[in-house]
């Protein structure tokens, strides 16, 4: 019996900040290693700068369990680097964490935790 | 930077080996370009110390990363499935766990290892500690690279410092310094007015000594320049440690005013911290303890002389200025300087040396040596363990067998190996990093006197990395070569192996260690018994006095209360009188400055019938009351000693020693003639030599007696001098008379270290006699390890040779002849160990000649003594074996399958 898809989708949460930074880096482009971390890096303002030992492991995860898809693409330098983008099932998972997140800061607020400054 | 750059991401990639081999095709070669990328970005912003944290960060990243990939080899990212322990320890941690618990179920042999790396590890981090805090670490002052000192160096006395006056002269033409400074070592004032009157250790600093040493106040206010200048200002900063001694702990800073030499002072400020001054004279360094108070330059008695060298100069570079530049500049000022004073000539040519070199060179050589004697011992250890190993990975060869036939890769069972000895080491690094905590809390009670004050004594991160690095070293050395020796084989061999515990090639390998075990310890215990037999030759040479019943104890009367001549005399004589009549106190004399104690008076002397040299000879001029020479049993040999009629009043009189008779006057025919001083104030009057007498031994025992004068105190009375009491009982016991004696004279008059005058000689050797005990200690237990391993080999060699024995014992051989069999084969390793020991002991000892006294550095004694020790305990270690093979029953020796 397989399980419902939303089960499937559940079985990864919650991410690691790291990963779901990942996530969230290949959402709309894909990218390789050293422009996911300066995406991280930016979008975080300099908060969280993972180590690269950090973040192809997580990567390598990732990949593993198809949450991204690696691309090979030959550079103009005729090296080639390795490219990672969201797929179909990445995409559902970061929404799930996404989602997740959003019902926690729910409550928090509801909790009078954040002022509405904080939003 | 480039290189820093290169090095951590070759580091970083040698890391990425942890990583399993898949994940590092895959990703290793984006995450060193990452790792590379990212520290650049660090160093460009923060510079190398950005990119030393980035590095340390990546590395620890990686580590981390890939010991957590081994523990949880499940999901690490998806914290609800993270399942811990549950079986899934693998890899290295598991690799590990099994090693330890080899190792606790192996107990003898686990701490034997133990302890043989702990000793070798702990003396050698020791040492390092030594050696780092005295040579290698920058001195504690704010860019003390650039600190560069200033002094005179003379042939015979070493290191000379300035005139007081010189330091206004430097400033004027020095230009490649961006300031000079000036200060005394130490300088001893009597403190009244608190309590009872005490000896202070000071130094008279000018300005800006404190901005270059980077001392700060930490209260009060510093010597203005305007107070610097005159040389009447009568203020003083104390140190936070004088100023709780003397008002107590929690006291508030507040002006307040002291009596020093019986002169008010005023204290202005509190320095903050250890201040610790450089000691850079050879001369000045009258005591090593570090001064408590600090006076202006100008305030010195003797400020405005230029024949009075008491003053140490110190000056900070400009940046890009390097030394060699300042010594030009240098040299060029002092040929200026040299011509209008021609006195600046006397001390010698003038350099500039680093400041690091200059408080470093003493101890420099004697404890690299040292460093390079407990390196030999680190090895010796490291042979002991790789022995220990290699003969329990024999010991193992079935199970090693096992392993490879049921798939275990030849890669993984040498890791497996390498991981155990690791684990020996650092648990034998541990082990030793506590050992020479130990160390380094015993070495001041040794008495390692020759330490520069500036020298913190600790283990710091950087001995602590050393130790660890010396870990790793053991671990290669030790196990490397019984990792591969022992997978060697291919597995179906290993496994007919597997019931016989020997194979020629892991002997070969074991008796290469004993030779090289043999060789090195030989080397130690020459080097050792050489600086055994100079401190003996030097503890025994006649030091010219017999001080071990005399008590000393110093006086300095201020100047205040004893400006004339009459009023010193009139305290001497009443001091003596009462001394002489005390019950127990054979004789008292006074001498102005003890011997042994570390500081002469060297004066020009002018012979009559000579013309006056530009260059006078120069004289070692003490201040003697009558009774001197009979009380330190200085041998008068010619003429008379001084005697009570040699009054203030009457003509000179002097007595010279031998060395001096012999020096300056034709077959020491020196009775009868007339020398002059040549003293600050000018030439003194004439003095007729009355008397001869034995040489002392004053500048050492080392070196040879220096031409001597003695005057009469009565002719030649001195403000600071130090009673004699000659005793047939312990000294000690004469203390409290003597200064009940000069409390009753003079009840604001401290009494300053007293002691038994003999102790100045033995302190004056302390250093040689530290050095020899601490070689020998490495040596004894170098020749302790070798003897571990030659009886380990000789055990092993019998032990595998049972059958072999067995079968001779069956044919009818002789037990004697097993006997001899066993030790011929053993000292045969041993006499090639001790030929090789020999050769490099000839070719090592030449870096001790200058530590040596009275005996040449191939002494063919100590190397025929050491030698025949070494071979006698290696007799013995093989005997004990050879004892076991000769018992052997040969029935149950041929049984053995």
């Amino acid at each position: 019996m397989s399980p419902r898809p939303d089960d499937r989708v559940n079985a990864y949460l919650p991410l690691t900040p790291v990963a779901f930074e990942i996530l969230l880096a290949t959402a709309k482009e894909e990218r390789h290693g050293y422009d996911i971390m300066l995406a991280i890096e930016k979008r975080t303002g300099g908060g969280l700068s993972p180590n690269p030992g950090t973040l192809y492991r997580a990567v390598d995860r990732l990949v593993r369990d198809g949450l991204l898809e690696a691309v090979e693409h030959r550079l103009d330098t005729g090296q080639s680097r390795r490219f990672f983008r969201l797929s179909r099932l990445g995409a559902r998972v970061a929404a799930a964490e996404a989602r997740r997140l959003a019902d926690q800061v729910k409550a928090a607020r509801g909790a009078h935790l954040l002022s509405p400054r904080d939003a | 930077m480039r290189f820093a750059l290169r090095a951590a991401t070759a580091v970083y990639r040698f890391l990425l080996l942890l990583f399993p081999a898949a994940f590092r095709r895959s990703y290793g070669a984006e995450m060193g370009l990452l790792f590379r990328e990212r520290c650049e970005r660090a160093a460009q912003r923060h510079g190398l110390s950005g990119l030393l944290i980035c590095a340390l960060r990546g590395w620890g990243d990686v580590i981390r990363g890939a010991m957590a990939d081994r523990l949880h080899a499940g999901s690490f990212y998806r914290s609800r499935n993270s399942r811990r322990g549950a079986g899934m320890l693998s890899g290295l941690l598991h690799e590990l766990r099994i090693s330890v618990r080899t190792f606790v179920r192996e107990p003898g042999f686990t701490l034997t290892v133990l302890l043989t790396l702990g000793i070798g590890i702990g003396a050698t981090t020791a040492i390092f500690g030594l050696v780092n805090s005295a040579v290698l670490r920058p001195l504690p002052y704010p860019r003390a690279g650039q600190i560069m000192s200033i002094v005179q160096s003379d042939d015979r006395f070493g290191l000379v410092p300035f005139a007081i006056p010189y330091l206004q002269d430097f400033r004027g033409r020095l230009q490649q310094f961006e300031s000079v400074a000036g200060f005394t070592s130490s300088w001893s004032l009597t403190l009244t007015g608190t309590g009872e009157p005490r000896r202070i250790t000071a130094s008279y600093i000018s300005d800006g000594v404190f901005e270059m040493l980077g001392a700060r106040l930490e209260a009060g206010r510093n010597i203005t320049l305007e107070e610097h200048a005159s040389s009447t200002a009568r203020v003083v900063l104390v140190s936070r440690a004088f100023w709780e001694r003397e008002f107590g702990l929690a006291i508030p800073f507040e002006e307040r005013i002291i009596r020093l030499d019986d002169t008010p002072h005023a204290i202005v400020g509190i320095l903050a911290g250890d201040v610790r001054m450089p000691i850079v004279s050879s001369i000045v360094n009258e005591s090593r303890t570090s001064a408590e108070l600090w006076l202006p330059l100008a305030t010195n008695d003797l400020s405005a002389l230029r024949n009075t060298p008491i003053m140490n100069v110190i000056g900070r570079l400009r940046t890009g200025v390097s030394p060699a530049q300042a010594q030009a500049e240098i040299d060029a000022v002092a040929a200026v300087l040299a011509r209008e004073h021609p006195q600046l000539a006397d001390g010698g040519p003038v350099r500039v040396l680093p400041l690091r070199e200059l408080v470093s060179r003493d101890v420099r050589q004697p404890l690299l040596l040292l460093f390079g004697a407990v390196g030999g011992l680190l090895l010796i250890a490291c042979a002991n363990v790789g022995n220990l190993l290699l003969a329990r990975s024999a010991g193992r060869t079935g199970d090693l067998a096992v392993r490879v036939s049921l798939g275990a890769s030849r890669a993984r069972l040498v890791r497996q190996m390498l991981l155990e000895s690791f684990v020996l080491s650092s648990a034998g690094a541990l082990l030793g990093l506590g050992l020479a905590w130990l160390c380094l809390l015993v070495f001041p009670a040794l008495g390692l006197e020759q330490l520069p004050p500036s020298a913190r004594l600790e283990i710091d991160a950087f001995a602590a990395a050393f130790a660890a690095g010396c870990g790793v070293l053991t671990a290669l050395l030790t196990g490397v070569v019984p990792a591969l020796q022992a997978t060697r084989r291919a597995p179906h061999l290993l496994l007919k192996e597997g019931g016989r515990t020997t194979t020629s090639r892991g002997l070969r390998a074991r008796q290469t260690l004993v030779v090289s075990e043999v060789a090195l310890s030989l080397i130690l215990l020459v080097m050792a018994g050489l600086l055994a037999r100079s401190f003996w030759t030097l503890a025994h040479v006649d030091a010219g006095i017999r001080a071990e019943r005399v008590l000393a104890g110093g006086v300095a009367l201020p100047a205040s209360r004893y400006a004339t001549a009459e009023s010193k005399l009139r305290f001497v004589e009443d001091a003596l009188t009462r001394l002489q009549a005390t019950g127990g106190v054979e004789r008292a004399a006074l001498v102005n400055r003890l011997p042994f104690g570390g500081s002469n008076v060297l004066v020009g002397v002018e012979l009559e019938g000579q013309p006056p040299a530009t260059n006078p000879p120069t004289v070692d001029r003490r201040v003697v009351s009558s009774d001197y020479f009979a009380t330190m049993d200085i041998p008068v040999l010619a003429g008379r000693s001084f005697a009570s009629e040699d009054r203030a009043t009457d003509a000179g009189v002097a007595i010279v020693n031998a060395a001096a008779a012999q020096r300056y006057w034709e077959n020491g025919q020196a009775l009868g003639r007339r020398v002059r001083l040549m003293l600050r104030g000018g030439p003194g009057p004439w003095l007729r030599i009355v008397g001869i007498v034995g040489d002392v031994r004053h500048h050492g025992l080392d070196r040879p007696a220096e031409p001597e004068i003695y005057v009469p105190y009565a002719q030649a009375p001195v403000e600071s001098f130090v009673l004699l009491l000659r005793t047939a009982r312990d000294p000690m016991t004469l203390a409290p008379v003597l200064r009940a004696t000069v409390q009753a004279l003079d009840p604001d008059l401290p009494l300053q270290n007293t002691g038994v005058a003999a102790d100045a000689i033995a302190a004056s050797i302390a250093e040689p006699k530290t050095r020899a005990l601490l070689f020998n200690a490495f040596a004894v237990i170098a020749l302790l390890l070798a003897a571990i391993g030659v009886y380990g080999v000789s055990a092993y060699t019998v032990a595998s040779r049972r059958r072999d024995i067995g079968i001779r014992l069956a044919f009818g051989a002789q037990r004697r002849e097993i006997f001899q069999l066993v030790v011929r084969e053993g000292m045969t390793l041993v006499a090639i160990g001790t030929c090789i020991g020999v050769l490099g002991s000839v070719a090592l000892t030449r870096l001790l000649r200058a530590q040596l006294f009275g005996i040449s550095a191939t002494d063919p004694l100590t190397f025929a003594g050491v030698t025949a020790i070494l071979v006698l305990v290696a007799l013995v270690a093989h005997a004990v074996p050879a004892r076991r093979a000769m018992r052997l029953d040969p029935i149950q020796a041929l049984h053995v399958p």
